[in-house]
């Protein structure tokens, strides 16, 4: 194993696992962390396909703003506290305990399977070793953003925006304010 | 407005939200006001979705008819939204409510234009936020956060299924853009496919993506529930229709395929409609039985001309129908209050009679016109299987629609009606009456929306 194989398969678990223990992990302050620790695994992982700006952009932003706003939020609403009010049965008998049974977890595995099955057939013809990256991505990237994809991302804060205004309201403790 | 192409009744709609929230804050909460700014902003953007055609942003957006089409529909829904009289007394958060309205009309009008993955993903995600929102928003009622809930789990079901489905057929086609070249051929892309089909079908509310529809129409606001019955499925029949557009051609399979799940959506909303005691779950369920008979429209063609007219009748009908169920709500009644409706109210019976005939399929109304010429399309476009069962499914839905405007028009004690006179009428009054001349003119005189 090389060693971008061995960096791969090390970042690629560790974005796995941080992402299993935010659903899981009892404290939310724990939470947090592990998705600090996911954002941070998911930048490595653009570092290693030579996406040099987007990795910049995903360390800055998401392991390093939007992380310091969630933990704000987290410490502001009080919710360090909070634990999992849920009983701490093992989590493939929580997986399980809905009205169906194993129906869901069954179903969820059995799309995943053909999701793995399509790519492992479908990526068969593709080239074996990497296409060169572009020598300037930040240019690139620049590029696309306010070219082809400038609705998008003009409509991305649009979405920011309504959700922002979404959370406000459905927060509002009813009775305060005016 | 000109200059900006097809994409303008996108932006008046997305730049109306944040007037309407900025006039807010500077003159505090004037409702009227706010309500008469929104309704102009939706005047706006109807009339650019009329005048403008074409692309724009480098061909990220097209308005052409069924974008028009999908827009008109999504703005009507959002002004019937903002006009029908609220359940309950929202306070000082009137602007909030008409600028995410406004904003999930907006995502349904992107939606229906895009000419990308990237912006049908956004679209979606900004109407389904949107109406996120708008179904929680009466927070002291427990019904509407728990349908909240229940529809942002299923939706982020749906919208992970749209996204993973895009990356797919992005890693397959390598292209984003919905249109025929490059090819949707090959196993990513049609793996891709299938998951965008079923992300869609979340939103449209067909079989077997149905499962949130009764409940979150049932919890929701009753005007935010006409807005999402009418924009959404607009919204998303559009994007599916251009999919098939672009992707289905001479592909038997995949035809088929469209044409089983518009036929099991039809009978199981149709079945599920016959033991319905409320009228809004009754509605709901007409709903997904109209979704299956607005893609089994997919398969006559000229396929446009049919399924525009389908979606304007049932968009019409249920507008007015939701109308009616507003007017009760608002006076406290439930639908148990229906019976003897027409004694006390007869124009606002009158209204329900139509829009429920029009749901049957009853001439002379625009439902009934849109179901016969759907099964004159489906017969020479060579599906007369298809067409009978679409006649059996008609037949069904004669049974609950017929049993409600008995109700409605049986003669019954004064005191078990609902007493709609202390109803702002005014709004209510303009909805119900816009909705049944639409209905009968689309009935009589279907000529404008037949030819685009």
């Amino acid at each position: 194993m090389d060693w971008p194989m061995a960096a791969f398969v090390f970042l690629g678990a560790m974005v796995l696992y941080s992402a299993w223990r935010v659903a899981t992990a009892p404290l939310i302050t724990h939470a947090a962390l592990f998705l600090a620790a996911s954002f941070a695994g998911v930048a490595g992982l653009f570092f290693l396909l030579e996406a040099d700006f987007l990795a910049a952009v995903q360390l800055l932003l998401y392991a390093g703003a939007v992380m310091t706003v969630v933990i704000f939020a987290i410490m502001l609403a009080e919710m360090r506290e909070l634990e999992d009010a849920a009983p701490h049965a093992g989590w493939l008998a929580q997986l399980r305990s809905g009205r169906l049974g194993w129906a869901p977890l069954a179903g969820s595995v059995a799309l995943f399977a053909v999701l793995v099955a399509a790519y492992e057939r479908g990526a068969a013809g593709w080239p074996k070793t990497a296409l060169p990256a572009p020598a300037d991505s930040t240019r690139f990237v620049a590029g696309a953003l306010f070219g082809p994809y400038a609705l998008p991302f003009e409509v991305a804060s649009v979405l920011l925006l309504a959700a922002l205004v979404g959370a406000v309201i459905l927060t509002r403790v009813e009775g305060k304010g005016r | 407005m000109q200059a900006l192409g097809g994409a303008a009744p996108v932006v008046v709609l997305g730049a109306g939200a944040v007037l309407v929230l900025l006039v807010d804050l500077l003159l505090e909460g004037r409702e009227r006001l706010l309500r008469a700014l929104t309704l102009v902003v939706l005047g706006l953007a109807a009339a650019a979705a009329l005048g403008i055609s074409g692309a724009a942003f480098s061909h990220a957006v097209v308005l052409d008819p069924l974008a028009r089409v999908a827009a008109l529909v999504a703005v009507a829904g959002a002004a019937v939204a903002v006009s029908l009289p609220p359940p309950v007394r929202w306070g000082g958060r009137w602007s909030a409510y008409l600028a995410l309205t406004l904003w999930a009309a907006a995502g349904m009008a992107l939606a229906a234009a895009a000419q990308n993955l990237i912006v049908l993903f956004l679209g979606i995600e900004v109407l389904s936020l949107g109406l996120y929102v708008l179904t929680a928003f009466s927070l002291s009622d427990g019904r509407g956060a728990e349908a909240a809930v229940k529809y942002f789990v299923l939706g982020g079901l749906g919208s992970g299924l749209l996204l993973m489905g895009s990356a797919l057929s992005y890693a397959g086609r390598g292209s984003l853009v919905l249109a025929s070249e490059p090819a949707w051929t090959g196993l990513l892309t049609s793996t891709g496919l299938a998951l965008i089909v079923a992300g869609l079908g979340f939103k449209l509310a067909l079989t077997p993506f149905q499962l949130w529809t009764a409940d979150v129409y049932e919890g929701a606001p009753t005007p935010i529930t006409a807005f999402m019955a009418v924009g959404t499925k607009a919204a998303a029949f559009a994007a599916l229709a251009r999919l098939v557009m672009v992707a289905f051609p001479g592909r038997l399979g995949w035809i088929n395929l469209l044409a089983v799940l518009g036929l099991i959506s039809m009978f199981v909303g149709y079945l599920l409609a016959l033991r319905q005691p409320g009228l809004k779950r009754l509605l709901a369920f007409s709903g997904i039985a109209n979704a299956g008979t607005l893609v089994l429209a997919l398969l006559a063609g000229p396929w446009h001309a049919v399924a525009f007219l389908y979606l304007a009748a049932y968009s019409a009908a249920s507008l007015g129908a939701f109308a009616v169920v507003a007017a009760v709500e608002s006076a406290g009644g439930d639908m148990d209050s229906l019976r003897g409706l027409g004694r006390r109210h007869p124009w606002l019976s009158a209204a329900l009679v139509v829009s429920l005939l029009s749901l049957a399929s009853v001439p002379p109304t625009g439902g009934f016109l849109a179901k016969l010429l759907l099964l004159e399309g489906l017969a020479q476009a060579g599906y007369p299987l298809v067409a009978v069962l679409v006649i059996v499914g008609a037949v069904l839905a004669l049974y609950p629609y017929f049993k409600l405007v008995v109700a409605v028009l049986s003669p019954a004690p004064e005191e078990s009606c609902a007493d709609l006179t202390q109803v702002p009428m005014a709004g209510l009054g303009i909805v119900a009456g816009l909705a049944v001349v639409a209905t009968l003119a689309l009935g009589i005189l279907p000529g404008p929306v037949l030819h685009g």
